[in-house]
């Protein structure tokens, strides 16, 4: 009947018009509730739409064939705001390119939940507290880079555990302590720790406390 | 000071339609605060088109107030002291929240921002307000919304209030008293607003005002509240749709000024009929109760409801007959008892007929439904219009039907009557004009020379039996607008007198027939027609009109040769199903307001036109797996609306006043999979030429759109390298340029493309190093693979210090080989068929638009099986 079909349009225009938080999906409130630390200058998050089933669709954002979100790309994108524990729910996140824009405020620990990441790219941001020991769980990460913060602390001892790890760079920060030379640490280039004024240079395992100058 | 000075802002979609002044009163300049505030406040906007032309010169009284705005609205209105109408509504405010500045102006008596685009939780300082009494905040589909309404306990001014569709679904149970405590307020719009609370009593009714209350489309899931019925003053109630359940009170029947009650739609109001009907019911004019649990029988008391003039009961369980009293309701236009359980048709003696001012039985009856159709319809003298289509009435057509000679229009398509329709069904219905039989298992059998008593101008007879040959007694009907006789089982060929009637069709839906012979070229029918010979047999070249039409569907036929030329004089909307050869050059000639042109997956061959680049409202160009050759032009770098960067989602949703909607869902191949975009699609700038064979250089120009997203030439045979300029295409996501011969080093600009997510050059013949920085830095080998002359990381051939371009060797990773493969299978997602959606053209073109939605629709219900009903209420035309 007529009437029916009105009756099932009325469901469909109130599903979508005030229903905005129906989806189940946690990845879509993980971002949601990154969404809602952000301040988005330039319109760049224009089309993350909670309403939407899962977020393969919102720009910077990018899903596997099963609509699990495996890279978030806001590099260069004026955003400032902070990160909280929620963005730890992104299971499946492989690129977390965050890069150049006007993030502040700690690292979360959270991040350390990100099993499969392969690259974290926070530099040229306004991070400060430490760098997450949490971190150290992170075996698929190939590339840290960290630089241009204002990051404090030393570098955490148990990042010498990230076999898989290519690229670190944690310069232009306001680390203290000295410098693992474990693992991966063995091949990082001198330029990966400069412009740290409290930064003691390579650890002298035995000779020197790790945190010495902290 | 005494100065006052009010503004009259009337915003309006178009820049042209209407004027208003700013009216300054007991001034002839206005002041010089005034007049920099204003300043300000346009600055701060965003617009275009130059509607605040006259926002010059030194007198701000005669600038003009209107525009189609968008951008931020600027608190330099906050200097406007003694502003006190202030109307932003229809504005295009896209993701911007209502500034809460406007709490600030003191002296606002009016306040308008409905459907302007505000998002986000509506500013309580709002209730600031104190001489406010006219707020309007109701949006259509940006999210507006509100925690709580305790703020509005400040706007004891207020009297008009409209806030539908607005968030309100965390609003608590206080609502009630606090709107309670307003006591001017006389309408109140609550429609659609998610709310939950409503309470059940309510100690000191205090809306003494009110006269409108509008609460439907919520979700209350509550009884009916008990002190409604102590709002004396309520002229008009509506909370249908609201899940309410429990009785209807008695005493709603006693409100003296009630003229309109809706209660439709909640299904678990219950009433007893007798009771109910019994009541005062004063002043009632609109009474719907559809779609509840009303039981009983009709009271004798109905005919003291004089003032009726809608009466609806359908789908209640209502039971006996109907009393012989309803005779009395002279005024009665619209009565429904259908779907319900009444015995017998209408009383065979209508009382109380004399007091009708023209004596005669329901003088003003127009709507009719009751069920099944009784055979007493054929005394029902007067009858002007039976309206029984859409419902689900079987049996036979009664002979009386044609002994209604005032008859205009007849409706009974869409149900399930069967039997034979003969001359005498017709008998004396020479004023019929509208006859809308479709969708029965009727078969008409008249004799070869009938000639009908009368002349239609509305003819629907689809799926009806009238063949075998072309219905000779169409002949007669010289005054017929609307013709379908789809699906109705005609053969052989369409008779030449046709060809004279059809240069007055409107539509011509003669489609799913088994026609023959060759159309008359060109051919005639009205401007702005739909022409559907989809599914006949008819050969020949395509032939088209000299005029503008809508829609031309004449796929599933026989015809031949290539589209004309001509096509592109005669400026179509046109759709065109499974047709192949060539896209002709006047795509981008006249279809200039094209948002989306969608041909994926059919047999298009030649050359892109080049004119292609006129479209410039076009955003989606997807052309993927077809036949097309030749060089991409590079006209396609002028493509005007992705050069520009879509900051602003604006929804596409169509038939909003038709009560249908359609939310518009475009499938694009983005990242390497298909992805449905609905709600964001006016987001999506996408280039999809995949799948074709191209040739030539990569086309540099396209380096021009800088708003592109999605930039797809994988699987041509596109040469030469790829551009430094690449990298200008800051918001490209997805960029597959695969299995072509492109060669050269991979741009080191390219590290800079940080939105970039998907890259796929492998199978080409790149040589020299990755980039190894940036967003470079992010993609693995499969991104690279089947290129023998690169080398760095991903892959795993070093590079040779010093010989950047020397051609090392890459190690063959299978694995990557399996990431082409996504390729087959997006080929299967796309529709056979292209689509051309025309989202510009039909905003402004009423017809167009009219047509499309219709085709849309019919695609919709062919595809989805949506109810008969549906495709009931989209086929009747008038």
């Amino acid at each position: 009947m007529a009437l029916h079909f009105l009756l099932s349009s009325v469901f469909i225009f109130f599903a979508i018009s005030v229903s905005p938080t129906l989806s189940s999906n946690s990845e879509v409130n993980a971002l949601h509730a990154l969404r809602a630390r952000l301040t988005d200058h330039t319109n760049v998050l224009q089309s993350w739409d909670p309403t939407l089933v899962n977020p393969c669709t919102w720009f910077h954002v990018t899903c596997d064939s099963n609509n699990r979100v495996i890279r978030l790309d806001l590099g260069n994108s004026n955003i400032s705001g902070t990160l909280g524990p929620e963005l730890g729910g992104l299971q499946h996140l492989q690129y977390l390119e965050l890069y150049m824009n006007k993030f502040e405020g700690k690292i979360p620990k959270e991040l350390g939940n990100l099993k499969n990441l392969v690259s974290m790219d926070l530099y040229d941001n306004n991070f400060e507290g430490e760098i997450p020991k949490s971190f150290a769980t992170l075996k698929s990460l190939k590339f840290l880079r960290l630089n241009n913060n204002r990051l404090t602390g030393s570098i955490p001892r148990e990042l010498s555990a990230l076999s898989n790890l290519k690229i670190l760079d944690v310069s232009n920060n306001d680390l203290c302590g000295t410098v693992p030379i474990d693992g991966p640490f063995g091949s990082f280039p001198i330029e990966s720790f400069e412009n740290n004024s409290r930064l003691n240079g390579p650890e002298l395992q035995g000779l020197v406390s790790y945190d010495f100058g902290c | 000071m005494g100065r006052f000075f009010a503004i009259g802002l009337v915003l309006v979609i178009l820049c042209l339609l209407s004027i208003e002044k700013f009216a300054c009163y007991g001034e002839t300049h206005c002041l010089e605060s005034d007049r920099k505030a204003l300043i300000d406040f346009k600055n701060g906007l965003h617009d275009p088109e130059d509607c605040l032309f006259s926002w010059k010169g030194n007198d701000c009284c005669q600038w003009v107030g209107f525009w189609n705005l968008s951008g931020i609205v600027d608190c330099a209105l906050l200097r406007l002291k003694s502003l006190r109408h202030l109307d932003l509504s229809l504005n295009t405010f896209e993701g911007n929240p209502i500034p809460e500045c406007l709490g600030s102006l003191q002296a606002l008596k009016y306040l308008n921002l409905s459907k302007a685009g505000f998002t986000g939780p509506i500013p309580p300082n709002l209730g600031n307000l104190s001489s406010l009494q006219y707020l309007d905040v109701s949006s259509d589909f940006s999210p507006l919304k509100a925690d709580s309404l305790q703020w509005m306990a400040g706007l004891s001014s207020l009297r008009y209030l409209v806030m539908n569709g607005v968030d309100l679904s965390m609003v608590g149970s206080d609502w009630v008293p606090i709107l309670n405590g307003l006591p001017f307020l006389t309408e109140l719009h609550l429609s659609l607003c998610g709310l939950t609370n409503l309470i059940p009593s309510l100690q000191f009714v205090n809306f003494t005002s009110l006269a409108i209350m509008d609460l439907s489309l919520n979700g209350f899931n509550s009884k009916f509240p008990d002190w409604i019925v102590n709002i004396s003053s309520l002229v008009s109630l509506d909370m249908s749709s609201s899940s309410l359940r429990g009785r209807i009170p008695i005493g709603i029947s006693e409100l003296p000024n009630l003229q309109h009650l809706n209660l439709a739609m909640n299904g678990n109001l219950t009433a007893s009929c007798r009771q109910l009907l019994s009541g005062s019911w004063r002043s009632i004019e609109v009474l719907d109760l559809s779609m509840n649990s009303v039981h009983g029988i009709l009271p004798s008391s109905i005919g003291n409801m004089t003032s009726l003039v809608d009466f609806d009961l359908f789908s209640n369980n209502v039971t006996g007959g109907i009393p012989s009293l309803i005779g009395f309701l002279c005024k009665l236009k619209s009565l429904n008892m259908e779907s319900n359980v009444l015995t017998g048709g209408l009383p065979e003696f209508l009382e109380g007929t004399e007091n009708c001012f023209s004596r005669s039985p329901f003088p003003s009856l127009m709507y009719l439904r009751l069920g099944p159709i009784p055979a007493s319809l054929g005394r029902l003298s007067s009858l002007m219009d039976m309206g029984l289509g859409g419902n689900e009435l079987n049996g036979s057509f009664p002979n009386s039907i044609g002994e209604l000679s005032e008859l205009v229009s007849l409706d009974v398509s869409f149900n399930q009557l069967t039997g034979i329709v003969s001359e005498t069904h017709f008998s004396n219905l020479s004023n019929l004009k509208f006859l809308f039989m479709s969708s029965n298992s009727l078969i008409l059998n008249i004799s070869s020379v009938w000639v009908p008593p009368f002349q239609v101008h509305n003819l629907q007879m689809g799926s009806y039996q009238l063949g075998p040959s072309f219905p000779d007694w169409l002949e007669t009907q010289k005054e017929i607008n609307f013709l379908d006789i789809s699906n109705a089982s005609i053969s052989g060929p369409i008779p030449d007198w046709f060809w004279d009637l059809s240069s007055n069709l409107s539509l011509l839906n003669v489609s799913f027939n088994q026609l023959q012979g060759q159309l008359p070229n060109p051919l005639p029918v009205a401007s702005f027609a739909d022409i559907d010979f989809n599914s006949n047999l008819l050969k020949g070249p395509i032939s088209l009109p000299l005029v503008e039409i809508e829609l031309l569907d004449l796929s599933a036929n026989q015809f031949s040769g290539p589209i004309p030329l001509s096509i592109g004089d005669v400026q179509p909307y046109s759709v065109f199903l499974s047709l192949s050869g060539n896209i002709p050059p006047w795509i981008g000639e006249s279809l200039i307001a094209l948002r989306v042109l969608r041909l994926r997956s059919n047999g298009f061959s030649g050359r892109l036109p080049p004119q292609l680049s006129n479209i410039s409202s076009l955003q989606v160009l997807d052309l993927a797996n077809n036949k097309l050759v030749g060089d991409i032009p590079a006209s396609l770098g002028d493509l005007q609306a992705m050069m520009q960067v879509q900051k602003v989602n604006k929804y596409l949703l169509y038939g909003k006043y038709r009560g249908l909607y359609y939310e518009e869902n475009v499938a694009i191949s983005i990242k390497g999979k298909a992805r449905e975009f609905t709600k964001t699609l006016s987001l999506v700038t996408c280039i999809d030429l995949s799948g074709n064979n191209f040739l030539g250089e990569f086309p540099e120009a396209i380096t021009n759109l800088l708003g592109f997203v999605v930039l797809n030439l994988s699987r041509n045979h596109i040469s030469g390298h790829i551009p430094e300029e690449i990298a200008n295409l800051h918001e490209l996501e997805s960029l597959d340029v695969s299995n072509n011969q492109l060669s050269g080093s991979i741009p080191y600009s390219m590290t800079s493309m940080t939105s970039l997510a998907y890259l796929n050059l492998s199978n080409n013949n790149f040589s020299g190093i990755i980039p190894d920085l940036g967003q470079m830095t992010t993609f693995d080998g499969s991104s690279y693979s089947g290129n023998p002359g690169l080398c760095g990381l991903p892959l795993l051939t070093s590079c040779l210090s010093g010989a950047l371009d020397t051609r090392g060797t890459v190690e063959d990773d299978s694995e990557n080989l399996l990431k082409d493969k996504w390729f087959y299978s997006s080929v299967g997602w796309g529709f056979a068929t292209g689509i051309l959606v025309p989202l510009g053209i039909l905003a402004i073109r009423k017809p167009w638009s009219d047509a499309y939605f219709g085709f849309v629709d019919n695609l919709i219900n062919r595809q989805m099986g949506v109810s008969r009903a549906t495709s009931y209420r989209n086929r009747r035309r008038r």
